[in-house]
């Protein structure tokens, strides 16, 4: 099992990559949930779309429009 | 022999503070690299210390727009075990400090560091601009210096997580801030020359990477033989980077060898008589056969490996190199 994240921006989709837990142990759902309240934290939008799946949304780089999708396989 | 890791060591996440600590490392080790990376605005760490030690701060990589960051580089030769210490502008930003200690044979410097934010890099000079970049490994020269030599990269990135190791490299520490990270790494095999290091490729995100090659400074293989004026007069082999032996003057005369370093032969027969012999300023050499009767030779602005000699001046003159 693992955590994963893609991101778009303006349209454009990335390859999906691998997060890496922040501690030995760390289950999927609490480094879900740590991603989940540092995005909220940075002015993020976020919003859960699953279990333990979510996307966070914000305007960047002037104004662009970026989702990320967060999950667990 | 060759540059070679020892160990590394992070801080975590600090933030609210102005000074706090990143480990301790030293032993087995000959110097220190320390990289300090911002997460959400220009670097707000101010110093660092090893063991009490100030490092010298190399340069550094700042992305000033969207999701700002910075990476500054820090190096320390000749260290000794003891805590890394580093110095910030306290606020409620996240710094992190990564240091890692390095074992040689001989004296280390930095040779080449490289700057990186989106798609402007630049060698041994700061970068500060807007934008995202593309992430990956940079080349690092170390100037070829004779043996092996190793180098270390950071990244700062807007990315959700920081970006991995590339494949030259290997990971030492990160700190994910869920939406900032960075991430620390050495390079995984060391060589000389123009090498890749730093991080994989296809993240697009706000981006600052800061690069450093490593090396075993190359000791000067120069002969310099000062003879020097026969009188009244000195023979001077000041302020220059080598070793040296000084045979003193006969009568009148003075032969000094004063603020040298490093390994190189270096011999100076001093004035007899009234006349001077000269080697003040210079990295190194050339050849010189001074005037017999009053004049002088002057070798000026050397720069490296050759063997020289200079003979100096009979009678009332100088050889200066």
């Amino acid at each position: 099992m693992a955590v994963w994240y893609r991101q778009t921006v303006d349209g454009e989709t990335t390859d999906e990559r691998q997060i890496e837990p922040h501690f030995d142990g760390q289950t999927d759902a609490e480094l879900l949930a740590a991603k989940a309240k540092g995005a909220r934290e940075k002015g993020w939008t976020v919003r859960r779309t699953g279990y333990q799946r979510f996307t966070a949304t914000k305007d960047r780089w002037g104004g662009v429009l970026c989702t990320r999708e967060f999950w667990s396989d | 022999m060759a540059v070679g890791y020892v160990a590394s060591a992070t801080s975590g996440s600090q933030a609210s503070v102005s000074t706090f600590n990143i480990g301790t490392l030293g032993t087995g080790a000959r110097a220190g690299i320390v990289f300090v990376a911002t997460h959400g605005s220009a670097a707000l760490d101010t110093g660092v210390t090893w063991n009490s030690v100030a490092m010298s701060l190399l340069y550094s990589a700042t992305d000033t727009d969207t999701e700002p960051g910075a990476v500054r580089a820090y190096f320390l030769d000749n260290v000794t075990n003891g805590v890394i210490t580093v110095s910030r502008t306290s606020s409620a930003i996240v710094t992190v400090g990564y240091a890692a200690s390095i074992s040689a044979a001989s004296a280390c410097d930095a040779y080449q560091t490289i700057t990186q934010v989106s798609s402007t890099t630049n060698t041994n000079a700061d970068t500060s601009t807007t934008g995202t970049g593309a992430s990956g490994e940079v080349s690092v020269d170390d100037g070829s210096p004779g043996t092996s030599s190793m180098r270390f990269a950071c990244h700062y990135t807007g990315a959700a997580t920081p970006v991995a190791a590339g494949t030259n490299s290997t990971g030492l520490q990160l700190l994910d801030s869920t939406s900032f990270g960075s991430r620390f790494v050495r390079e995984t095999v060391v060589g000389q020359g123009s090498r890749s290091v730093g991080f994989a490729t296809g993240t697009t995100d706000d981006w600052a990477l800061v690069a450093v090659a490593v090396r075993e400074t190359p000791a000067v293989t120069l002969n310099i033989n000062v003879t020097a004026a026969t009188g009244t007069g000195a023979a001077t082999n000041a302020g220059r980077t080598v070793s040296a032996a000084a045979t003193a003057s006969t009568g009148t005369g003075l032969a000094s060898n004063a603020a040298m370093q490093n390994a190189v032969s270096f011999a100076v027969t001093a004035a007899t008589g009234t006349g001077a012999a000269a080697d003040t300023g210079k990295t190194v050499a050339s050849l010189g056969i001074a005037p017999t009767g009053t004049g002088a030779i002057a070798n000026p602005a050397f720069s490296v490996s050759r063997s020289p000699a200079v003979i100096a001046a009979t009678g009332i003159g100088s050889a200066t190199l």
